[in-house]
């Protein structure tokens, strides 16, 4: 990592509420900033917070913390409920941050909007505050403990790491779009093997906000993409030192996500766009390497819900009936024709090759370079091929034990990696 | 290519051109095929699925083509038959099919036929007109072009003989009673068809055949007659469509329709008037009580829909109340005023409002039927009200600002007829170059609105519920196909308004946008809020949260 810059701040101030700026002229530093961002959190936010300082307060008891409620505008009392929860003697900060229109469509677990300016207030009062590190944690992670403090900082406190991801221990088909192109495309093309997991639970260090997050463009794309891909993005794509939190299961209060196709359009959009920005990082690395992890590693869990793998066959059918004009359009002529002979196979026989997959995923990185349609429709227009793959993957592993379940996602991140220099070669023509 | 759906007309968007109209390929100043052929490529950018050609056929042109003197070949103004089948070539090479104006119920004096059947009682062809010793005959027909004809009878002294004419006295009406005229237009119709052509829009169809003590309007033997030119069209050509001009009310169109086997098309003549007369007096009234008078039409059938044609702005179908209405909002100077109708184009008589051109394309883009537009009414042209008769709103086509519009490289007094050149509606101010290079142009719109209509079938073939928000001037219903569930808002008044709709059937459906794809919020039990610009609009999908027989299961895991 680069040295810190001095305290520049010019581009943040705006998004900050006169109260912050208020309490940030009277406060004194602190060394750690906690962040729970909520909106309507009541029933969980209270407990979350409690957790969070409770475990700092056993592992790191010399440390201040500061903890700071970053809420939408709830409507259910949340910020007076953390307040009573964490008692009067914690030094916390209840903020309301700005929602802005552009980023009210942005797809989001935590369903807190405003997101993205939320974490640019938080990671504004770390650096001003000049803390070593910033905490954020979503308010309705139900699965958040104590444990939770001290796994995400110590590797920043102890052993100065510039970012800390959550690893969740998932189910077998838990995650199918992070498993089967955010993590491998990722791994790809930085050579980083991170799970992408984006649960809202993540921690910084004050060199990693300062010359990485505040110095970034905070602007459309963050409000087009969601901060959660593009922060993982970020930690993937600069030379970070990235270490991996094992938080265990992740359970939250679940609230109502968007359409299937938004959420891959928006997720699978900010790697294709950052894409645009690294290419002269991602194009010369080759294979990857893991990163460090703490905590207890666990596997793939066994239970599988209600799938519906005859739907995702239809689902691809349909678009072999309604999307072919534009897949002729993005797909290389080549991959398109292996699609199409796609939609003769049974149901059960039905097999979606992974590296077919992987040629699907590149076109349409490429197709998104080139701009040969709007990019949103591009975008979406993957969902259908989305549901085709992943019915395949269940198809041939669901009767198999769950390890074979990770070896099939391992080689299919090889995949990736072996099929890079096809995107690479298109890409360098294209720009050509 | 065109697509093989044998329903493809009920998703197209149709475009009218006359081919004098629109461009000039050889420079003699009137319009031709060749000149039409380097214009695909412009129809196909704009999204247009079907083209409906005025009649080419030779004429005399004392009705603009619709005195046809031979329906075998082209008008050699025109180009050649040569001309036609590059025309569909290329037209069918971009997706684009073809429809050709076909005048069934009567030809040109001029005609072989007319001129034969008009020299002797025992001319074979003598029996191909309807001949009388009398002009008392068929007394309860109604004359149709009241400022010019004063019967529908015509004395020929050269056969002396009255003759019968629903339209000019120089338009004898065919025999339809007459096998051997049946057969010959069955016959043109079988030749065009040969040549590529994708379908007829069939002219003045109700007055085919005549009977006494009726007004020889929709008789029994027209359908039959009709019917029979269905069978044999399905029999030998696939996709083919027949187009009924039938200036009546619904319920009378309907039997043209028959049980999906008349025609698969006929134009809704009375909803046009009442668009605008919504607008203009701020109110769904007229639209909506025009819907619920319309009758169910079969599966395979569809209404066409327009707001201008080449003819004048019809008030036939319109009460003698509604039509002085009409007069008084969009035709106070006489001079604007063509038989029962108003002889202005689009953009004049909305005042150039754009907010209003906009609101009425998006009436006709989304109540059930397809579209129609009329040649230069995608950027706003204007009309002439000097000329004669129609002329006024057959002016050239406006492509750019240099001589005669681009539309000819002739001298201007050499043009069939003068391009609009005024202030507000001249080809210098209203053109097709100037208007796509300005990405809000009213074209651009009209390409993106044709664009967004072509993604939802549920516009050509959805069932259409009206809304009935306490609010009169805003105009709401759902369109509903295969599961899919627009919801489309207009506001008919020159003010904002806000309006709250029932939407607790879609409770927890999420609308979108169709042209920004910007998300509303969630519809809830409760009255659902919009709030709409004057003459404002929205195209809202009613996008619903997956139920549990229709997920995946993947939805809430997926990253």
């Amino acid at each position: 990592m680069d040295q810190p810059t001095p305290n520049e701040h010019p581009l943040a101030e705006p998004y900050l509420p006169e109260s912050v700026r208020e309490r940030l002229g009277q406060s004194d530093p602190t060394d750690i900033v906690v962040g729970v961002l909520t909106f309507n959190d009541g029933t969980t936010a209270p407990t979350v917070a409690k957790v969070l300082l409770d475990g700092f307060r056993r592992s790191v008891p010399e440390r201040k913390v500061l903890l700071v409620n970053c809420d939408a505008g709830s409507q259910d009392g949340t910020a007076d409920l953390i307040e009573q929860a964490v008692g009067r003697d914690a030094a916390f900060w209840p903020v309301r941050h700005p929602v802005l229109g552009s980023s009210l469509h942005v797809v989001s677990e935590s369903g807190v909007p405003g997101r993205d300016v939320a974490i640019r207030l938080l990671a504004t009062v770390t650096e001003r505050l000049t803390a070593k590190l910033c905490l954020i944690v979503d308010g309705n992670l139900k699965s958040a403990d104590q444990r939770w403090s001290e796994l995400l900082t110590s590797p920043i406190l102890d052993k100065g790491a510039d970012c800390v991801l959550p690893q969740f221990s998932r189910n077998r088909y838990e995650g199918t779009l992070t498993n089967t192109l955010l993590a491998p495309l990722t791994r790809a093309l930085y050579g980083k093997r991170l799970t992408y997991h984006q649960g809202g639970a993540y921690a910084f260090s004050d060199q990693f906000i300062r010359s990485l997050l505040l110095s970034q463009p905070w602007d459309d794309e963050i409000a087009l993409y969601g901060i959660d891909g593009w922060v993982t993005t970020l930690a993937a794509a600069e030379a970070a030192d990235v270490c991996e939190a094992m938080l265990g299961p992740r359970v939250r209060q679940a609230k109502p996500m968007a359409d299937l196709s938004t959420i891959l359009a928006q997720s699978v959009g900010c790697i294709f766009h950052m894409m645009e920005r690294y290419q002269s990082i991602w194009e010369p690395v080759k294979g990857s390497r893991m990163v460090s992890t703490i905590g207890e590693p666990a596997g793939l869990g066994e239970s599988v819900g209600a799938l519906h793998v005859e739907r995702m066959i239809h689902g691809f059918r349909q678009g072999l009936r309604d999307l072919v004009p534009i897949w002729q359009i993005v797909l290389a002529p080549d991959t398109f024709q292996q699609i199409l002979e796609l939609g003769i196979d049974e149901a059960d026989s039905f097999r979606f090759p992974s590296s077919l997959w992987v040629q699907v995923v590149y076109d349409l990185a490429l197709a998104y370079h080139d701009r040969l349609l709007h990019r949103e429709h591009l975008l979406k227009s993957l969902t259908q091929l989305y549901l085709g793959y992943t019915a395949s993957l269940i198809l041939t592993t669901r009767a198999l034990p769950v390890k074979r379940v990770e070896e099939e996602l391992e080689r299919l991140a090889v995949e990736y990696e072996t099929m890079k220099p096809y995107l690479i070669q298109r890409w360098r023509w294209s720009d050509g | 290519m065109v697509s093989n759906d044998p329903f493809w007309y009920k998703d197209a968007v149709f475009y009218e051109i006359h081919v004098k109209a629109y461009a000039d390929g050889n420079g003699d100043g009137i319009g031709d095929f060749q000149g039409l052929i380097g214009k695909l490529d412009y129809l196909e950018w704009l999204g247009v699925d079907c083209i409906w050609l005025l009649p080419f056929y030779p004429s005399p042109l004392r009705d603009d083509g619709y005195d046809v003197a031979d329906f075998l070949t082209v008008a050699e103004q025109y180009g050649t038959m040569q001309d036609v089948k590059q025309l569909l070539d290329e037209a069918h090479r971009r997706g684009i099919r073809v429809i050709v104006d076909l005048v069934l119920n009567h030809t040109s004096d001029r005609h072989a036929w007319f001129q034969e059947s008009r020299q002797s009682p025992h001319s074979s062809k003598r029996g191909f007109y309807v001949w009388s010793d009398t002009d008392r005959k068929y007394g309860k027909a109604r004359i149709i072009f009241i400022d010019t004809e004063k019967s529908n009878w015509t004395w020929d002294p050269e056969a002396k003989a009255f003759y019968w004419h629903r339209f000019f006295s120089h338009q004898p009406d065919l025999n339809y009673d007459n096998p051997e005229v049946r057969q010959a237009m069955l016959d043109i119709m079988t030749f065009w068809l040969d040549q590529g052509l994708d379908g007829f829009r069939c002219d003045a169809v109700p007055y085919l055949f005549e009977r006494e003590g009726t007004i020889c309007e929709n008789l029994p033997e027209t359908h039959d007659y009709l019917k029979d030119i269905r069978r044999r069209i399905d029999a030998s050509y696939q996709g083919r469509i027949l187009l009924a001009e039938a200036n009546q009310w619904p319920t009378d169109v309907r039997p043209y329709f028959g049980d999906g086997d008349e025609f698969h098309m006929a134009f809704h003549f009375p909803l046009m008037p009442r668009l605008y007369m919504g607008v203009r007096s701020e109110t769904r009234d007229p639209i909506i009580d025009m819907f619920t008078h319309t009758p169910e039409i079969p599966p395979n059938c569809q209404w066409c829909l327009f707001l201008r044609n080449h003819d004048e702005l019809t008030l036939e179908m319109c009460s003698g109340e509604e039509r002085d209405y009409m007069y008084y909002t969009y035709a106070r100077d006489p001079s604007m005023r063509r038989n029962i109708g108003i002889g202005r184009r689009l953009a004049p008589l909305l005042e150039n409002d754009r907010r209003k051109i906009e609101l009425l394309h998006s009436l006709v883009f989304t109540l059930p039927g397809s579209p129609i537009i009329y040649y230069g009414d995608e950027i706003g042209m204007g009309d002439n009200l000097k000329l004669k008769d129609r002329d006024g709103v057959r002016t050239p086509m406006q492509w750019t600002m240099d001589r005669n519009a681009g539309f000819s490289s002739c001298d201007a007094d050499r043009l069939y007829l003068p391009v609009v050149a005024d202030a507000l509606y001249g080809y210098q101010a209203v053109n097709v170059e100037s208007q796509k290079e300005a990405p809000h142009s009213l074209l651009h719109w009209m390409k993106r609105m044709i664009a967004a209509r072509k993604q939802f079938p549920a516009f050509g073939r959805g069932a259409i519920t009206f809304l009935r928000p306490a609010n009169g001037k805003v105009l709401a219903y759902l369109r509903e196909h295969e599961g899919v569930v627009l919801l489309l808002v207009h506001n008919l008044a020159g003010s904002a308004q806000s309006v709250e709709l029932d939407l607790k059937g879609f409770a927890g459906s999420t609308p979108v946008e169709l042209l920004g794809e910007a998300r509303f919020p969630t519809v809830t039990e409760r009255p659902y809020v919009l709030t709409l610009a004057p003459y404002g609009f929205y195209w809202l999908n009613l996008m619903r949260k997956p139920a549990d027989g229709e997920s995946y299961g993947i939805e809430q895991t997926v990253l």
